[in-house]
């Protein structure tokens, strides 16, 4: 009987722009790693639940279950799992709901990306895919958060400088995070004079393009280790914007967020730090009101007053979020909860909130970590 | 865009050519996919038809603000695929 779920291994290998290294080259970093820090013997791994949004397109590499499979003696079952940017935040969940239905004890999720080893436009042709393709066609995901940006804009008022100033913080976060792809500080100015990509969206307001693996273990076994898994939520709405009831929030991310406080029996206030989906600098705003840390129309003005930070009322995003941590797709799920796991474990907070979206919000995931 | 793919999507055409709307929100791009590079700079917007709501791209070279008036009209979409199909579509102008 499944009494409660643990992490007992976490990794997160470095991220950025890795030419040394293949998608395979980071398949094994990530399953090596995390399996040292757990000091499992391998055999003990009964299932992998692989996130990865488009090895097939960036790599020409598919059955990726399969690839991370073979890293073991044993070949334990394993799965790939896709929900586009998402796709971290749902094997997780498949993992999670794995251990509470009894299958299996101890599970493997590996995160993983390989995204620079195309251009730029191409990369954004494949990103693309995980918007509506009939309904769509022609824009970017930049175009679409610009859009979402442009009606918060002209609802709320959020200003141009409320937006540099989630730029800002994450980029001053990822400052004392070694795995971070960038190390560098931006001011306001710098970050809304940097170049258009999608107006109101430059190029410092969007997350890079990065390769990086990371991964955790789950298990039902007793540890020593202190991150629980308190709760969950998924929850999906429509792919395109344009079929949205209100284009002033993520609907997904609300009752995501509601179904996984409502299972781990926490409130908002009792989080004391989240990683969001900070795919754009617009996406934390809108994160940080559908999850509830703010009211709505609020978060741009909390954010820029410091109350997003040490010190404020919730930190958000203290790796760096995708900003400035980096988003290799497929990963950024899984190094969330394995960011905020080593948080807890370090005595740093003792109750935390990850929150990952596929595409526009058609998909969103949350999990409560805590003691 | 497939051949097959834009085929289909003619089908549309005479549901929704000369339509006019109103712009809910839009974007002004100055990066695309490689499929439309050489539109930029081009916007992408949510236009309220009335019956319906539709997203798509605008015109190349023509900015959008919320509440703006706008009607569909053909022009092309894609650059020119490997087979010689120039790939129409449904864009907004303003009116």
């Amino acid at each position: 009987m499944h009494t409660e779920t643990k992490i007992i291994g976490r990794y997160i290998g470095k991220f950025g722009e890795l030419w040394t290294q293949s998608l395979t080259d980071l398949v094994k970093e990530g399953v090596a790693g995390v399996l040292a820090d757990s000091e499992l013997d391998p055999a003990e791994i009964d299932a992998i639940f692989v996130a990865n949004k488009a090895g097939g397109s960036f790599n020409e590499q598919r059955h990726l279950g399969a690839l991370v499979s073979e890293q073991f003696a044993h070949f334990p079952p394993a799965m790939r799992v896709e929900g586009a940017c998402a796709s971290g935040g749902l094997a997780v969940i498949a993992a999670e709901q794995a251990i509470r239905s009894g299958l299996y004890q101890t599970v493997l999720v590996l995160g993983v990306e390989k995204m620079t080893d195309v251009s730029s436009s191409e990369t954004s042709t494949i990103l693309a895919t995980a918007a509506s393709r009939d309904k769509e066609y022609g824009s970017t995901f930049p175009a679409l958060y610009a859009v979402l940006a442009n009606y918060h804009i002209k609802r709320y008022g959020t200003t141009r400088e409320q937006l540099s100033s989630v730029v800002v913080k994450n980029h001053h976060h990822a400052m004392t995070n070694p795995a971070a792809q960038f190390h560098k500080e931006f001011t306001l100015d710098q970050v809304g004079s940097s170049v258009m990509v999608a107006d109101p969206l430059r190029l410092l307001d969007c997350s890079p393009i990065t390769d990086g693996v990371a991964a955790v273990i789950l298990s039902s076994k007793p540890s020593s280790r202190k991150t629980k898994l308190l709760g969950f939520g998924h929850a999906q709405d429509t792919l395109a914007l344009q079929d949205r009831q209100d284009l002033g929030e993520l609907a997904a991310t609300r009752i995501a967020a509601s179904k996984a406080l409502k299972m781990a029996k926490l409130r908002q206030k009792d989080i004391q730090a989240a990683e969001v989906h900070d795919c754009f600098s617009i996406a934390e705003i809108l994160a940080t009101e559908d999850l509830g840390f703010f009211a709505k129309g609020e978060a741009a003005s909390a954010i820029a007053a410091g109350q997003a930070t040490y010190g404020g009322q919730v930190i958000i995003n203290p790796s760096g979020g995708l900003k400035a941590c980096g988003h290799p797709v497929g990963a950024t799920g899984v190094k969330q909860v394995s960011f905020l796991s080593a948080m807890i474990e370090a005595g740093q907070i003792e109750r935390g909130l990850t929150h990952n979206v596929g595409g526009s919000g058609a998909t969103a995931v949350v999990n409560v970590l805590g003691i | 865009m497939k051949t097959t793919e834009s085929w289909r999507n003619n089908k549309n055409w005479s549901k929704y050519l000369g339509k006019e709307g109103t712009v809910i929100s839009a974007s002004l791009m100055e990066v695309a996919a490689s499929d439309q590079v050489a539109f930029l700079p081009y916007a992408y917007l949510l236009v309220d038809l009335g019956e319906e709501k539709i997203s798509l791209m605008g015109v190349a070279g023509e900015s959008f603000e919320i509440g703006d008036q706008v009607k569909l009209v053909l022009r092309k979409i894609k650059k020119e695929a490997p087979e010689e199909v120039i790939a129409y579509g449904l864009k907004a102008a303003h009116v």
